[in-house]
């Protein structure tokens, strides 16, 4: 039986950085995708704030699909608001079939032994190492002493591990989005467009791709949508009113969660990141930062405890330690947002974006934002102060 | 008992997997498969699908 010090199941971001770390630290690492290859079928609108590319994995080229300059927010009834960002809030559409197999070679790069059609589908645990039972073009098993689940929204593994990660249906949203082609769209600017006959508890947004070029899509709220009016309604309905002779060229769809992070994300011998612990933004669902963060400290953790030989949850607990106090933080404000935001009904919304637009683009930040949209409830005012003090 | 998936629609984006209140839903590299000893017919995964890939 092949023996490793740490097994990583899933090659997206999250897990692609956590095991490039944990092969640079020296130890002897496998990372598992299930899917004959990796970054394919995209699962993702695509944006990504410039920040995290930065901080963990520079900026090449061909992930590039457009540069993104500003926000336009706008209202089901027409009122918009333009958001000019700053330089340090700018951000990407990316290309993440590139993006995620770039990751993960450069992990492969780092010493990772990287297989797709890898499927991780029970593991079993004894008193200081794990066996995880493999399914793809060969069953096998291997033994490693740490796990790192990253294995996204579907993931089974945190429940193989004794860990209950059912979601509930306010705090998840169901999406579509498609890649519309032979479109006109502005190039530097995202759209998201509230309304609850738009995207009933969350929004629609339109990223550019690239010459008229763009992701379209929404989500809907777990308890707002039903089988006749799902995400596929309300997309339909949003793109012939909006586009007329675009081509669909890509269909994308995907669960996102807009909960707390995971309560325990850590164990004897695993950490969990990413997607897998829930850390997508409760409000806006990006994921890709979190991810790429999550994979890191999780990466760093890991090798911290195999040099020290202690793979107890007692010291890798300092990895949940690490996540709830920056971006495990950050989620917990942004739910509370999240469950007031949703209980907007078009009135409040449309008020928002009118008082949103006198202001000036370059002055409008997410934080005036929040203070204006929620500027009559006190208890997120006070948790505003918190957040941007 | 069991539901039925409607493979030309299914995306495989694995949102029924996590919500389904009995785990019987299982998202393998591109197949779905809905466990007829847990799946109770409630009904969450028909409404929250969001190309309508799952019914009766």
């Amino acid at each position: 039986m092949e023996k490793y010090d740490v097994v990583v199941i899933g090659a997206g971001p999250a897990g692609s950085v956590a095991s490039k770390i944990i092969a640079e630290g020296g130890y002897k690492v496998l990372l598992l995708e299930k899917r004959q290859e990796i970054g394919r079928p995209v699962r993702c609108a695509e944006g990504v704030s410039k920040k995290w590319l930065d901080k963990y994995t520079g900026i090449k080229d061909r992930w590039i699909s457009s540069e993104i300059q500003g926000a336009l927010l706008k209202s089901w009834s027409g009122q918009k608001a333009l958001m000019e960002y700053k330089q340090v809030d700018k951000g990407f559409i990316i290309d993440r079939a590139v993006f995620d197999f770039d990751l993960a070679r450069e992990s492969a790069n780092s010493g990772t032994v990287v297989r797709t059609k890898n499927s991780a589908v029970d593991i079993k645990k004894f008193d200081d190492h794990y066996e995880i039972f493999i399914k793809g073009l060969k069953n096998y098993k291997v033994k490693t002493k740490l796990i790192v689940a990253a294995d996204g929204i579907e993931g089974k593994i945190p429940s193989l591990l004794g860990i209950n990660n059912q979601l509930k249906p306010n705090d998840v949203e169901y999406c579509l989005n498609y890649q519309l082609d032979n479109v006109d769209i502005k190039n530097n600017y995202i759209e998201m467009i509230g309304g609850n006959t738009l995207a009933p508890g969350g929004y629609v947004w339109i990223f550019p791709k690239g010459e008229r070029s763009a992701n379209v899509g929404l989500g809907v709220l777990a308890t707002r949508s039903t089988k006749d009016k799902n995400a596929k309604y309300y997309l339909d309905k949003f793109v012939e009113k909006r586009f007329k002779n675009k081509s669909i060229t890509k269909v994308v769809a995907g669960a996102v969660t807009v909960s707390k992070p995971l309560k325990k994300m850590v164990g004897d011998g695993f950490m969990i990141v990413g997607d897998s612990a829930r850390l997508t933004n409760p409000l806006t669902g990006a994921g890709i930062g979190n991810a790429l963060e999550s994979g890191f400290l999780a990466g760093k953790r890991a090798v911290e405890a195999l040099d020290n030989s202690d793979i107890s949850e007692k010291f890798l607990k300092e990895y949940q330690k690490n996540i709830m106090n920056g971006i495990g933080k950050t989620s917990k404000y942004f739910y509370k947002i999240k469950e007031a935001f949703v209980k907007f009904d078009d009135k409040e919304i449309d008020n928002m974006i009118k008082m949103l637009s006198e202001i000036k683009p370059d002055d409008l930040n997410l934080g005036k934002l929040l203070k204006i949209a929620f500027k009559n409830n006190k208890e997120i005012i006070s948790l505003l102060k918190k957040m941007f003090f | 008992m069991a539901v039925k998936l409607n493979i030309n629609k299914c995306c495989y984006c694995g949102g029924c997997v996590p919500i389904c209140p009995e785990g019987a839903i299982y998202l393998a590299e591109k197949k779905i498969t809905i466990n007829e000893k847990y799946c109770t017919e409630c009904g969450l995964c028909i409404k929250v699908c969001p190309v309508g890939a799952i019914d009766y």
